[in-house]
This record gives C-alpha cells, sequence and structure tokens, in this order.
C-alpha cells in the first residue's frame, strides 16, 4: 500500500510517500520504523513503547482511532497517511499500560502450548511485546492474553505488560460452544480458587490497545553478567567462581523453633565433594612454590584422589594414589577414566599410607601434597568454606546455634570451629562426627587416628555414629528431602538426629553426593533383604 | 499607531510535552518528539507596569510586548480586541448570582474572537514572507483570516467544513478568500489543510503558525483583568472546541500575574462544551488525562464541533489546576441561553456564546459555582453568525395591518 508522510516525519525519512506491505498498521509502523531508523521510531513510540499522542494515522481518509487502533488491517491498494497530528486526542487505553510482576496475576485458564509456542516464537524473534494483558483491576484475574502470560512466562519475564479494566463494566462472550455460558463470577473463581478454564473458553469485548515493549524490558536485571549467568572460561574456573557451595534448608529436619540448613559440597565440579577445595589449594601453592613436580602422589579414600587428578590434567601432571583396599571399588574406575595410576594398600584408613607414600614419592621425585599435614587444606577452609556458610546464614538474618561435620583431615571442621568460636564465641556449638570404633565411613575416621587440625581448635562434642546409621540416615534424606547424599553427610545426618534440640539454628555441612556410594548402599539392601528373610524364618 | 517599533521579547518556541527549544522560525512541532511548541518570552526585561497601557490604542496591539511580533509598525490591524467587559446585572439575578460579566467579543471586527489569533497570525505570516495565508475553520476563524488578509492584500485559502452557517461562509468569501467547503467534519478539513500546507507552503494560520497563532487569544484574559481594574475575576467561562483558547486565557493570566500587573490569586477557568461534542467534559468527568476523540460531532453550536481537540489534554490540564470544571449543555439549553442573555443584557450570542450561558447557568444550579463567585463568561462570537440555526427557533412577527385597532389587538 501507498504510505504518504508529513511534517517532520517526512523529513525524517527523506521520503514522502512510500510503497510497504503490511498486514495491520501496527506491522507498518514497526516496517517504517526498521526501514528508517531509531530517530524516526523515537518520533512514532513514546517511552511505554506506545504510539505518541501527536502521530494521527488515517487509511483511506479515515482516522484509525475511530477504525481498529493500531489493529486496523490493511489490504492491497490502500493509502495511509501518518501525519503530525494538529488535533490530538488519544487511545485512553493505551495510556494506561502498566508493567507489574509478572506472578501478581491469575490466570483463568490453563496453557494451549500449541498457541503459547508460536507467540513465544513471535516473542523471541522480534524481541518486541505488542499488546498488554487485560487483567481484572480488583482480582488480578486474567481477562485477556493468556497465550501472552505464559509465553512470558516461558520466557522468564518478570514483568508483564498489563491495562486494568473493571470486569463488571465489560462484556463477556462465552466462547464454549454448546456449554453453559460463563459467567464473570466464574472467570474470577478460576483465576482465584481454580480449576481453571480450557484454553479460550471466554472473550471480554474489549478494545486492546497495542503497545511496543522490548522483551528485555521485561526480564529480570539480575541475569546479566557471564558469572551470574554462570559461565566460566576454563574448567578449573568452574571450580572457584562457581563458590559458595549451596546452603539449603531441610525442612523435613525444621519446625517452627528449629531451622536446618546442609551445606551440599557435593557441589563442586570434579570429585562432586568438599575435596575440590583443598585439592586446588594444595595444587595451587604448590605451583606457586614452585613445588610441583611432574607426578603428584597421595594417599586418599578417592575424593581427594578424583580431585587432584581432575586438577593435574589441567596442569598436565600425573597422579598416582594409594587408595585403602576398604574403599568402594568404583573409585579405581573413575580415577582411571581421569587418567591417574591407582595403587590398592592392604590398609583400612588412608592415613595409615602417609610414610610409604611419602618415601616412593622421594624415591621417584614425586610431589606428596599430603592432605593431612598441608596447611592448604585447613587455609582453602577458613578463607572460602567458613567465611561463605557465615555470609549464606547471613543473608538470611541467621547466627548458627550449632554445626555438625564430619572428621577426616579434619580440615573443613577445624576452619568452621575456628572462624565462628571466634566470631560468636562459644554461642556456636561445634559437632565433629567420627565412625565408631571398627566401623568404616568413607572419608571420615577416629580422633585417635592423628588430625593435624583438631587440636587447634575447640569442638564442643563428638559423635560415634556406625556404618549403618549413617546410611539410614541418608536414606531417610533421600526418601525426605530427595537428595542422594554420601556416607559421611549420612553420619552427620545421624549425629543431628542423636544431639539436636527442639530450638536452633542447625548447619550440617555434607561433604559429598551418594553417587560414589552404590556398593555399600547395594550391601545394606542385601543385608536387609537377608535380615527379613529371616525374620521371616 | 504612534507607538514606536519596539523591542521583540520573544526567546523561543518551546515544546509543550519535551521542553526542548528552537528559535522562533515558522515551525510547529518539535522536532523531536512530536509536540507542539509555544511561544516563550524574556519577561524579566520586559519593563510593564500599569500606566504603561494607559494611552494605548484599545486594541489587542495595547499588549505588544507580549505577543510574538517584530515590528509594530507592520502590524494587519482591524481594531480586534479590547471589546466590552459588560456588568450585567440582570443575567446575574435570573442565574442567581451576584457579580457576573460578560466578556463581548461579538464586537470584534469579523464579529468572532477569532480576530485577535488572525491578527497576530496573519502579521505574522507576512513577517515571514508568506505568499498566501489560510486556515481550517469550523467558520469564525475563515471570516478573521480573510478579512485581515484582505487589509494586508495577501490570497486566503480557507478550508471548512460544507455543513458551515450560511452566514459564515458569506463573510468569508465577501472579504475575497477562496472558501473550500470540504464534505466532512472539522477534523477531517484539517487534515487536508495540512497536507495542502505542505503542498502548497502556504501559512495557514491554525496548522503550521499556530504557536504565534494562539497567542492573540490570550489578550482576552488580558483585557478582563484591566477592565476589572487590574484585578482577576473568580472564575471564567470558557467555550471550547480545541481548547486553545482556554489554554491561552491561563496563559494570559499566568504572564500577568508574572508581570505583577495583578495579584496572583485563583482564577478557576472552566470549559464549557455543547453535548453533541464533548470530548473534554467527558475526560473530565471520567477523571481521565486523555482526550477521547469524537468522530461525527452533532450540535447546533457548530464553531465547537470539534471532536478531536488539538489542545483537549494541556485544556483539562488547566481545567484541573485551576480548580474549574468541564461542563456540556444540551442544543435546547443552548437555545434558551442565546434568548436569555439577549433579552436580559442586550447581547447576541451565536451558539458557542450560549454554551457558555447554559453552562453557567447549570454549574449555579448544580452548586459548583457558588452565588458570591465573581464570574466572566466568554462570548466569543455573535449570533448574527448563525441566523440559520436561530431563525426556526425564536417566535415570527405578527404582522398587521398599518392601523391603530390592529396594534390593541397584538399588544392585548
Amino acid at each position: 500500500m501507498k504510505v504518504k508522510l508529513y511534517g517532520a516525519l517526512k523529513e525524517e525519512a527523506k521520503e514522502k510517500e512510500v510503497e510497504v506491505e503490511a498486514s495491520t498498521i501496527e506491522h507498518l509502523l514497526k516496517v517504517l520504523a526498521t526501514r528508517y531508523g531509531s530517530s524516526f521510531a523515537e518520533k512514532i513510540y513514546d517511552r511505554n513503547g506506545a504510539v505518541k499522542r501527536f502521530i494521527t494515522i488515517c487509511v483511506n481518509g479515515r482516522d484509525i482511532r475511530f477504525i481498529d487502533h493500531l489493529r486496523t488491517a490493511l489490504r492491497d491498494g490502500d493509502e495511509v497517511w501518518i501525519m503530525p497530528a494538529v488535533s490530538g486526542g488519544s487511545n485512553n487505553l493505551t495510556r494506561e499500560v502498566e508493567l507489574v510482576d509478572l506472578k501478581s496475576l491469575r490466570p483463568a485458564e490453563y496453557m494451549d502450548l500449541k498457541e503459547v509456542l508460536a507467540l513465544y516464537a513471535e516473542i523471541l524473534k522480534t524481541g518486541m511485546v505488542s499488546r498488554p494483558i487485560l487483567v481484572d483491576r480488583e482480582s488480578y484475574v486474567i481477562l485477556d492474553g493468556h497465550d501472552l502470560f505464559y509465553s512470558l512466562d516461558m520466557l522468564s519475564a518478570v514483568k508483564v505488560p498489563i491495562v486494568k479494566i473493571d470486569l463488571s463494566s465489560v462484556r463477556v462472550r462465552s466462547l464454549q460452544h454448546g456449554l453453559k455460558p460463563i459467567t464473570k463470577e466464574k472467570i474470577v473463581e478460576a483465576g482465584i480458587k481454580g480449576p481453571k478454564l480450557p484454553p479460550k473458553s471466554f472473550r471480554v469485548l474489549v478494545e486492546i490497545p497495542q503497545i511496543s515493549i522490548q522483551l528485555k524490558d521485561l526480564l529480570p536485571t539480575s541475569h546479566k553478567d557471564a558469572e551470574s549467568l554462570k559461565v566460566y572460561n576454563s574448567t578449573l574456573e568452574l571450580l572457584y567462581k562457581g563458590w559458595p557451595t549451596p546452603l539449603v534448608k531441610l525442612n523435613s529436619l525444621s519446625s517452627d523453633k528449629r531451622s536446618v540448613w546442609a551445606k551440599l559440597e557435593g557441589f563442586n565440579p570434579f570429585s562432586n565433594s568438599v575435596k575440590d577445595r583443598i585439592a586446588w589449594s594444595m595444587l595451587s601453592e604448590a605451583l606457586e612454590g614452585g613445588a610441583l613436580k611432574q607426578v603428584i602422589y597421595e594417599a586418599t579414600s578417592t575424593n581427594t584422589g578424583i580431585a587432584l587428578a581432575s586438577i593435574a590434567n589441567m596442569l598436565g601432571v600425573k597422579a598416582r594414589l594409594y587408595i585403602p583396599q576398604t574403599i568402594q571399588k568404583v573409585s579405581d574406575i573413575y580415577l582411571e577414566v581421569l587418567g591417574a595410576e591407582v595403587v590398592r594398600l592392604p590398609i583400612s584408613l588412608t592415613v595409615e599410607a602417609i610414610d610409604q607414600v611419602d618415601l616412593e614419592a622421594k624415591a621417584d621425585n614425586a610431589t606428596h601434597l599430603n592432605q593431612f599435614e598441608n596447611d592448604a587444606n585447613f587455609k582453602v577452609h577458613l578463607k572460602y568454606t567458613a567465611r561463605e556458610l557465615d555470609l549464606q546464614l547471613q543473608s538470611l538474618g541467621l547466627k548458627p546455634s550449632c554445626i555438625i561435620g564430619g572428621l577426616g583431615t579434619s580440615g573443613h571442621m577445624s576452619a568452621i570451629s575456628f572462624y565462628f568460636k571466634n566470631k560468636y564465641g562459644d554461642d556456636v556449638k561445634i559437632v565433629g562426627v567420627q565412625p565408631a570404633p571398627n566401623e568404616v565411613i568413607p572419608g571420615i575416621r577416629r580422633i585417635e587416628t592423628g588430625m593435624k587440625w583438631f587440636h587447634w581448635v575447640d569442638f564442643d562434642e563428638i559423635v560415634d555414629v556406625k556404618q549403618v546409621e549413617a546410611i539410614e540416615a541418608a536414606i531417610s534424606i533421600a526418601r525426605r528431602e530427595g537428595l542422594l547424599i554420601g556416607l559421611s553427610a549420612g553420619a552427620v545426618v545421624h549425629a543431628f538426629n542423636k544431639i539436636s534440640k527442639d530450638e536452633g539454628v542447625y548447619v550440617l555441612v555434607f561433604p559429598d553426593s551418594g553417587y560414589k556410594y552404590a556398593e555399600q548402599f547395594e550391601n545394606y539392601f542385601k543385608n536387609l533383604q537377608e535380615r527379613r528373610r529371616c525374620d521371616v524364618h | 499607531m504612534e507607538v514606536a517599533k519596539t523591542r521583540n521579547y520573544v526567546k523561543a518556541l518551546r515544546c509543550r510535552e519535551c521542553g526542548r527549544e528552537f528559535p522562533p522560525l515558522r515551525v510547529y512541532v518539535c522536532k523531536y518528539c512530536l509536540g507542539p511548541l509555544e511561544v516563550t518570552y524574556d519577561v524579566k526585561s520586559m519593563n510593564l507596569d500599569r500606566g504603561t497601557f494607559k494611552d494605548r490604542p484599545k486594541t489587542i496591539w495595547r499588549y505588544h510586548e507580549l505577543l510574538p511580533i517584530d515590528d509594530l509598525a507592520k502590524v494587519v490591524d482591524l481594531g480586534a480586541g479590547f471589546t466590552p467587559l459588560h456588568r450585567c446585572n440582570r443575567l446575574a439575578k435570573a442565574i442567581g448570582l451576584r457579580d457576573l460579566y460578560v466578556k463581548d467579543d461579538t464586537v470584534n471586527p469579523t464579529n468572532s474572537f477569532k480576530d485577535r489569533p488572525a491578527s497576530v497570525a496573519v502579521s505574522k505570516a507576512i513577517e515571514f514572507g508568506a505568499k498566501a495565508v489560510g486556515c481550517a475553520s469550523t467558520g469564525n476563524l475563515a471570516a478573521a483570516v480573510a478579512a485581515h488578509a484582505a487589509k494586508a492584500g495577501l490570497p486566503c485559502y480557507v478550508f471548512i467544513p460544507a455543513n458551515t452557517e450560511v452566514s459564515k461562509v458569506l463573510q468569508a468569501t465577501i472579504f475575497g478568500a477562496k472558501v473550500i467547503a470540504v464534505n466532512g467534519t472539522y477534523d477531517e478539513v484539517n487534515r487536508l489543510a495540512l497536507q495542502a500546507a505542505e503542498y502548497f507552503d502556504w501559512a495557514f494560520v491554525n496548522i503550521n503558525l499556530r504557536p504565534y497563532y494562539v497567542e492573540g487569544s490570550k489578550t482576552l484574559a488580558f483585557e478582563i483583568c484591566e477592565q476589572l481594574g487590574w484585578r482577576t475575576p473568580d472564575h471564567i467561562i470558557v467555550p471550547t472546541a480545541s481548547g486553545a483558547l482556554l489554554c491561552a486565557i491561563w496563559r494570559g493570566l499566568n504572564q500577568f500575574w508574572q508581570l505583577g500587573l495583578v495579584d496572583r490569586r485563583k482564577t478557576r477557568v472552566t470549559a464549557a462544551q455543547p453535548e453533541g461534542c464533548a470530548p473534554i467534559v467527558k475526560a473530565f468527568k471520567s477523571k481521565s488525562d486523555y482526550v477521547e476523540p469524537i468522530e461525527s460531532p452533532q450540535t447546533i453550536a457548530k464553531s465547537l464541533a470539534i471532536g478531536d481537540p488539538a489542545d483537549g489534554v494541556y485544556a483539562l490540564k488547566v481545567i484541573r489546576e485551576s480548580g474549574g470544571v468541564a461542563e456540556s449543555v444540551t442544543d435546547q439549553e443552548i437555545l434558551e441561553a442565546i434568548k436569555l442573555l439577549a433579552k436580559t443584557e442586550g447581547v447576541f450570542a451565536e451558539p458557542a456564546g450560549g454554551v457558555a450561558i447554559a453552562v453557567l447557568k447549570k454549574l449555579v444550579e448544580t452548586g459548583q459555582i457558588s452565588s458570591d463567585e465573581e464570574v466572566v463568561c466568554c462570548v466569543t462570537g455573535s449570533g448574527f453568525k448563525s441566523l440559520d440555526v436561530l431563525s426556526g427557533n425564536v417566535p415570527q412577527p405578527t404582522i398587521i395591518e398599518p392601523v391603530l385597532e390592529a396594534l390593541g389587538k397584538v399588544l392585548n
């Protein structure tokens, strides 16, 4: 169709007459805005994206405000005039568009996915939202624009453009043919209480204004930088830029007076355990101090080994890992995948291998980082683990009354004790968890087996846990909270169950996830079946 | 004219929307946001007091410092302005007021207030070197521009709706203007004029000279103040079409306040519209900030039949800011008011003036104007311009034989 431009619009376009293909006036304006650029668009649209009051648009000589506003359809041969308005009223509705929280709206109809996807695609393609959602002024129940609402929701919008109308003052047309007409009350009820109505159940007979709002203005502003979008430049960054690890409330263990929080160290990327921290810390220090040789030797019950092997691969060095025979077999496979050499030793505790590892490392000119003695262990937990836990609690306005964690090298719990005891004094109770005598729980061991940092700090209580208790506690968390946690985490839960009071803020440090302990869980279930069979007989 | 060529105090044209300023040239909309422009003055350096005006001519040009003209010696002046402000005791009594005045603009050179803006705009067109002038009009402006163009010796093209009153068409035609009667509403006429203004590069007084043109109308407020003895009234009722006059009156009051010529005191400004074309009243009553246009106005007050008021939004603002109201009246009420004004005060108004009087009456009746308010009602055009709509509504004289007995019969 032919479009004639007048006044400042003509000057901006440097053309007084153009041929444009468009289906509606709204479409036409978009085409022109694209063709003539932003300063032309600025003349047409106001800050809210509505067409300005000072523009008069006519189709075949008739003002579009008397036809169908911006939705006025265009046909071949139509002539459109766009002129600065010497006279200037405006469309009432257009100016009342406001942006509100998406969550404040109450849809009255459920989603029609196919319809929504079509609109979703259009918004994604154009980056623009061209109409508002009509809502009932009082209840915020959606009266028109369910597709838009669901599309914006799926686009993660937090704001939506709405126009409020009084449901009482508009006519509603029921679109469910053959069914009982939908009343206004029914619509509000569907929005507030549910059940929701099927898609396209009704239509309100109201002029819907055209707007032009950019999608980006509806999206959350916090999701802007790469870091908050969890984009990393290396797998190593994935570790330390990924911190803090999550702190999550365990509602199954909490009550009105007691809140229980779990620090999920299983969210570390390499070993899926707290040990990533010390592997990174020890290797970084060794690298900086020039002490890192071409191969590292370390005694480990798996997690430190996986973490070291992973980071060693990034650094281009080899790893040989000494693992007690009591440790689950799957560890060997993981370590092999990572290209590390595994030496199984006929011992039950990792710490028993220290002397041997030390000797062999010296003989082979390898680096023995020695997690049991290396202060980089304690330091990384003091600088990061303890500190981030405190910040996480502060963000909730909480001060911990008790922190419970397992003892292995004693690195993380000693650092946590040091930090919180010094900051809050004895208001914070620190509880260490160890295996009961003659019990094996991977990752933790008894104090008498020797721990460096444990003796630097105060612990209020030490709790003994049997392997079966740790497993059962882990299963209880899996079945109540849906989290597969490791055995040492299970031990922490058992200790909590044993010592907790009805009040307070409890923090449980879960060192890793449950995936490495399939063998232990398998044994547990086998024994359980066995016992049940015996009970039956 | 014995007043010497004086200084031009115009500072700039300022966008009423975004506030950007432009040199005072032949532009009428903001080139950035398309908002309308208005003239700003360097009020501070004007050295005016009440005495300044004492010996000046009784026309709008007595306030020339406040008009956007470069050379006073070259203005096109038919003597517009300084029309009577009648104290209307009989009408006041009939309506239930104590102090009522009618600003009688029926006695302007072409019998409507439009001579004020036409005089300024045609003068400005000459300053800009325009080869022809024109306007879109509901009738009154057509005659006013045509007369001033005739005086200036400029060709004049006036665009009017085809249903404009015969007397107004005739008046414009007699002044030599090319009258183009358009099958359509005023708003359609206006759009055509806008297109023509670009095509022919004519100076359309209420389109491309609009910022200057509207300045002429504010002299109405200046005069009211001066005629009341340099003070403002409590209330001014303005027949309203585009809203430009109402805004101009408000500007006038403000400028006099700024200059210290009158005390700053609240004057309520009220819009009066006919029911068949009352978009501003509708917006006011619905508490909306925006004016919904009306496609086909239907009223005997044809000079007020603008469905899409250019200054509607600004007029609403003025009404609200000043504490005024907006009210509409039916055609029947308008006719009654014309008769009432004529019979009580000897002023013959066109329907627009009747609208103002009828609205005044309605507002007093409904208690929106209290009996002790001092009210000025603007009667903006003469009844002679609308004879065709009035003629069927007044009794025909009784025809008698030239004998005394016959007279006796009639008078009994």
